[in-house]
């Protein structure tokens, strides 16, 4: 055999980071563009900013406002301009854009004034109070990363899901999910596999166990995906995997 | 029906056992198994449907879509039977062919490679049989030997063993033609 491989890139390599193309493409893109990045930012990360705020001490008013006044600030092609890529994380960038944010609220006693009239997040048809539950015995930092983390497991979850029915893998899913999911989720013991493959008709808890790690590649596969959006090297990724390693190892000791 | 529950408000350690989940090393049959024989490794990869190999499927799939193909009812189907199919498409062999190719170099034992290299060859021996086709840049007298040696192995499964041995036969019955 001949070998016809390359070798491809290094851990220097400089990601397609998409939150920092939408960071940008949010503050200077045509109306389509600007708005579709908008909204995959928001996405991510309205939820981290509203319980930082609350967590921080701001009432539920106030934590509103400040969220939407936040994305209006982060579309400030000055703070835009700021923002460098190459000094890393995406999640460190907005936790610091979001700190200055407050600071200069705090001194211009203007946070009405650079809430938009039009609301990027509909706050009012989101139940908050459900949102400072979790998150009430943490630091404002732990909040944020607390709902980032479960805002990306979600990201990820719903992908895998998806993934899984369109590539005619339902049953994969419904395996992955009874056995894996469902047990951390609820808390719950995990059914049998014998069970499982009695309720699904599968042959063998062997072919149930593959079906298991099939779906635990894609998982894992889609959690690097997400890591990769927000890092600008691959170095980053192992980063900011080891920093949410920590912030568990941390809140779990207590 | 769509998952519609969010992760959040669940304890940490409940969000650490989901983070969990994409940080394991995860132990599979193939890894498990690493004391069997070739032919354990082999028959588990030959049975494996496609659908149970990720990184096989999405680099197949990415191959038919680049060949304008359908994927159809490919994930459900094993390789083993894709190998011994005389209505496998030879696109389907090639991107098999290649990617266990590659698969090859980074095996992780003898073994491995050893089956890596097994596959690699059955692919190429069923564009023989089936297509009357060379995909390789190898000449058909050196895959000749290949298939030989291949099919005196101990672990050789008997479908690839029949495999290897028409793949030999069938160009001293139609000299010339591949």
């Amino acid at each position: 055999m001949k070998s016809d491989e390359t070798k491809m890139g290094g851990t220097k390599r400089t990601f397609q980071t998409t939150l920092w193309t939408d960071i940008w493409n949010a503050g200077s893109g045509n109306d389509a563009t600007r708005q579709s990045s908008l909204e995959n930012l928001l996405k991510r990360y309205w939820k981290p900013v509203y319980c930082y705020l609350r967590r921080k001490g701001h009432d539920n008013e106030q934590a509103k406002d400040l969220t939407q006044g936040f994305f209006q600030v982060v579309l400030d092609r000055k703070l835009i301009q700021r923002a460098d890529r190459s000094q890393g994380r995406f999640r460190t960038f907005l936790l610091t854009a979001l700190d200055r944010y407050l600071i200069s609220v705090h001194r211009n006693k203007s946070a009405r004034k650079r809430i938009p009239e039009h609301k990027f997040v509909q706050l009012d048809q989101v139940d908050l109070a459900a949102l400072s539950g979790p998150t009430e015995n943490l630091t404002p930092e732990e909040s944020f990363n607390y709902t980032w983390v479960s805002s990306l497991l979600d990201q990820i979850l719903t992908d895998v899901e998806a993934e899984c029915r369109s590539r005619d893998m339902k049953i994969h899913w419904k395996v992955f999910n009874d056995r894996i999911l469902q047990p951390i989720i609820e808390d719950t013991a995990a059914a049998p596999l014998s069970d499982i493959c009695r309720k699904y008709g599968i042959d063998s808890e062997a072919r149930a166990s593959n079906m298991i790690y099939t779906v635990k590649r894609r998982f894992q596969a889609a959690l690097k995906r997400h890591l990769r959006q927000s890092v600008s090297s691959e170095a980053e990724v192992g980063e900011e995997l080891e920093e949410i390693m920590q912030f568990f190892a941390k809140n779990l000791a207590i | 029906m769509a998952r519609n529950k969010s992760t959040f408000g669940l304890r940490l350690e409940q969000l650490a056992n989901l983070m969990a989940v994409g940080l394991e090393q995860i132990e599979t049959d193939y890894e498990d198994n690493k004391d069997q024989t070739a032919a354990g490794l082999l028959r588990i990869c030959l049975e494996r449907c496609l659908s149970d190999d990720s990184a096989l499927l999405d680099y197949i799939q990415v191959d038919m879509e680049r060949l304008g193909r359908v994927i159809g009812s490919l994930p459900g189907k094993s390789l083993g039977e894709l190998l011994q199919n005389s209505d496998t498409d030879i696109g389907l062999l090639q991107s098999i062919k290649t990617y266990y190719k590659k698969l090859s170099y980074s095996a992780a034992s003898e073994t491995e490679s050893a089956i890596a290299i097994t596959i690699y060859y059955a692919a190429l021996a069923g564009s023989l049989v089936y297509h009357k086709k060379n995909i390789s840049q190898t000449s058909v007298d050196m895959l000749e030997q290949y298939f030989a040696l291949l099919a005196e192995k101990e672990w050789m499964v008997p479908e690839l063993k029949k495999l290897f041995t028409q793949a030999r036969t069938i160009r001293q019955d139609k000299r010339g033609d591949v």
